[in-house]
């Protein structure tokens, strides 16, 4: 995650220089998949692109408190039935299959 | 604040041709060119004399390719709104206005266009805009996702009962079961239908979504003064406004109020500059790409509040003609039909000519909002009287 080297801002998406402060290139950062639940979905349409997945399948939008609440998305694995807003989750990284490509993805998990 | 286009500009005549997807006789191009004839045949002035196109929503038609089938004599204002959305449906307007009222150009047509045979489906197309592998790797490739991301965070917190969404697309039905030009003409529409309906991305379901239809929507638009000697009634545009403050736009989902359609400082501007507030407001043509972000426009419009949300939106209070709220009455992009929005457009103009199939007596003025939750917004007044 990038963080500005001028006024500390975390940055997402990604930028060359901060808005706010003016400083040019922010820093990237190492930070741990800890975030909590901003909003899901569950996609039943077999929209195009999704054939890799199968449906139906949860998308989560994760916030990261210790990344100034920046938000990333991901899908789900886990309980269904515990999603709710500010449900804590940890992510693992994985693969997302997109037509030919495996895609570097996010996979939320509870935690 | 700049109010430069307060009555200064009329829409003076309207072409539609709507179809189902799909379906389209001819390509698209040759759509779009019945389309902006007929805008011209309504107003009673010749096309050749069309002299500023103006489009949104990555329309592919390049004015020049229309010359010849129109006659065009000189092109002088030719341009689209950026985003691949419908924010930038009033947008256009404004363009289309400013350059009227300056004197860039006489005779202007806002238009889109869409023909799946020529330019694939809409909702491919959009994505196509804004879509990328942080997107594709959390499944997300439509804007029905998207959308139902964010409509899940207008209901769980602001407490927005199903029984208030669903009203919505009750009183669309109604109006578009009434207007013959409506997809959804003659058609009874209960709420069983839609409950039974399939779930696309919870919590939309099919009929939360609007549909495309193939199509060519066309609004000529001259000055106040040429319009009172054209054929039909003026119907003026008031003011319009398009934008995006900080903390919105194409932000990978990290817009400061992820509840919100972008709309608020489009918004205050509209107000300011026309000096008219959210009770000045007769009728209001809602863009509804989905059912949630129709609601959260009415909320940044100040309209209705997410408190009052659940008591605003009833069916008796959403339909014509006598309802306080009335919203789109011609079905609206649920039940009228979608050509990316340019719909709702034309009923703002039929609607204060009196010509809507629901009309709502006495409306003087209509607001329009395009493009619920894109990373450029865009709303404007019409009204039928200058004030």
């Amino acid at each position: 995650m990038q963080k500005c080297q001028g006024c500390g801002e975390w940055k997402w998406p990604a930028v060359s220089r901060c808005g706010d402060c003016g400083t040019w290139e922010p820093e990237w950062h190492e930070i741990a998949l800890e975030g909590k639940l901003f909003s899901w979905t569950r996609t039943w349409h077999p929209f195009g692109g999704t054939e890799g997945i199968g449906t139906p399948f949860v998308t989560v939008l994760a916030y990261l408190p210790h990344a100034g609440d920046r938000r990333l998305l991901g899908l789900y694995e886990g309980d269904e039935s515990l999603l709710a807003l500010d449900l804590p989750l940890v992510g693992r990284i994985a693969t997302t299959r997109f037509g030919d490509e495996d895609i570097p993805a996010i996979r939320w998990l509870p935690a | 604040m700049a109010n430069g286009l307060m009555g200064k500009v009329a829409a003076a005549g309207i072409g539609v041709l709507q179809y189902k997807r799909a379906g389209a006789p001819y390509g698209e191009r040759g759509v779009l060119t019945r389309a902006i004839v007929a805008a011209c045949e309504d107003a009673g002035l010749d096309p050749a004399d069309v002299d500023g196109f103006v489009s949104y929503g990555d329309d592919h038609n390049q004015p020049d390719r229309l010359m010849p089938e129109l006659g065009t004599k000189e092109i002088r204002l030719s341009t689209s709104v950026w985003g691949g959305g419908g924010g930038g449906l009033l947008g256009a307007f404004e363009l289309a206005a400013m350059a009227i009222a300056t004197g860039q150009c006489k005779a202007a047509v806002v238009f889109r266009a869409l023909v799946q045979g020529n330019s694939g489906r809409l909702s491919s197309a959009v994505m196509a805009h804004h879509v990328n592998n942080h997107f594709v790797a959390a499944g997300i490739t439509a804007p029905a996702q998207i959308c139902a991301l964010r409509a899940m965070r207008m209901a769980l917190q602001h407490n927005l009962p199903q029984e208030a969404v669903e009203q919505l697309v009750l009183a669309d039905y109604y109006h578009g079961s009434r207007n013959p030009e409506a997809v959804s003409y003659g058609q009874q529409f209960d709420i069983e239908t839609y409950r039974k309906s399939r779930w696309i991305a919870e919590p939309l379901r099919l009929f939360d979504c609007s549909r495309e239809n193939d199509g060519a929507g066309a609004i000529l638009l001259v000055s106040a003064e040429h319009a009172r000697d054209l054929k039909q009634k003026p119907v003026y545009l008031l003011g319009a406004a398009t934008g995006a403050e900080k903390g919105w736009g194409d932000l990978l989902e990290n817009d400061d109020d992820y509840t919100s359609t972008g709309f608020e400082p489009v918004a205050r501007r509209l107000w300011e500059m026309t000096g008219l507030g959210p009770r000045d407001i007769d009728v209001t043509q809602l863009y509804e790409n989905f059912t949630y972000q129709g609601i959260s426009s009415l909320v940044g419009h100040g309209l209705i509040s997410w408190e009052s949300a659940a008591e605003d939106l009833k069916f008796d209070n959403l339909i014509a003609p006598s309802g306080k709220l009335p919203v789109n009455t011609s079905g609206g992009n649920l039940a009228q039909g979608f050509i990316h929005g340019i719909n709702i457009a034309v009923e703002a103009v039929r609607q204060l000519r009196g010509q809507s199939a629901n009309p709502v007596p006495d409306a003087r003025t209509c607001l329009v909002c395009g493009g619920p939750g894109s990373p450029i917004n865009s709303s404007a007044i019409f009204a039928n009287e200058l004030p």
